[in-house]
């Protein structure tokens, strides 16, 4: 398996980074909406959307680094 | 998609060697199979070029937005930093996993102990509170004579290691001494050092 050319990798650090600072702004703004109307300006629901956003970012983004050293099935039936 | 069904006579041991025929069907819609398809011969199969790809949407990358492109240009801002974390971590994580090897070894050492390794043990360690005891009203005392008659008592019963110890120590030492009185010439005398420089250019 070739390792990733730095350029790659750049792209999808700047991929990853993107998604990670829309995830993580659109958690928050959801946490904050939900705090104000339905939870009384509690703390936890702008905790729990930043952080669901933030994880669902790392996801994507750990599946996105790992894709290259993946052998896809349609790959692998050629 | 071409789906490939080999005759009766394929199935051998010597399939490179013997001539077979193989026949391939073209790509047949639903309920067409009872249908004539046409049949391939061995030679238009292309054993060795792999089958044109599809241009599918999910494999053409999208384009790089102005999020994106804003985080590509501060990354390469902040990449001389990333740079010199990243070699900072290389250069301290081995130090951190010897460190933490040598407690495992403590460890794995301590759970099956040598016969006479806790009564050596206790004497060190009285010892050390002998130097404690001895080392009243003085803070300095108190550090040097602990240390100094625990480390005495420790090498009349391991004198092997306390000379190995010793020596490197010894030539650890000898060589900062050397490299910091170098370090402390060149800070002091800068000027005599780059008037020889040019007295040994200018000469012939």
């Amino acid at each position: 398996m070739f390792s990733m050319s730095e350029k790659e990798l750049g792209k999808k650090w700047d991929r990853c980074l993107a998604d990670g600072a829309i995830k993580l702004g659109t958690g928050l703004g959801l946490g904050i909406v939900f705090s104000v109307l339905f939870f009384k300006r509690h703390t936890w629901p702008i905790s729990f959307g930043s952080g669901a956003g933030l994880g669902m970012a790392y996801a994507n983004c750990q599946n996105d680094l790992r894709s290259h050293y993946l052998l896809h099935r349609r790959e692998k039936e050629q | 998609m071409l789906k490939v069904t080999a005759g009766t006579s394929v199935m051998s041991g010597r399939t490179f060697l013997s001539p077979f025929t193989v026949f391939a069907a073209a790509a047949a819609g639903d309920g067409e199979r009872g249908a004539s398809v046409p049949l391939l011969q061995l030679e238009d199969l292309s054993l060795y070029a792999a089958a044109p790809r599809e241009s599918s949407p999910a494999s053409v990358e999208p384009e790089a937005g102005e999020l994106e492109q804003s985080v590509a240009t501060l990354r390469k801002l902040v990449e001389p930093y990333t740079a010199w974390c990243q070699d900072t971590y290389n250069t301290i994580e081995p130090r951190v996993q010897s460190v933490l090897q040598r407690g495992y070894d403590t460890y794995a050492y301590l759970q099956n102990p040598p016969k006479d390794f806790y009564p050596r043990a206790g004497v060190i360690g009285f010892t050390g509170v002998l130097g404690l005891l001895l080392a009243r009203r003085s803070r300095a005392k108190r550090l040097i004579y602990p240390a100094g008659l625990m480390s005495v008592s420790a090498s009349l019963y391991y004198p092997e290691k306390a000379a190995a110890i010793v020596k490197t120590a010894g030539d650890s030492v000898y060589e900062r001494a050397v490299h910091s009185y170098a370090a402390v010439e060149k800070m002091l005398n800068p000027q005599s050092k780059g008037e020889k420089v040019t007295g040994s250019e200018t000469k012939p």
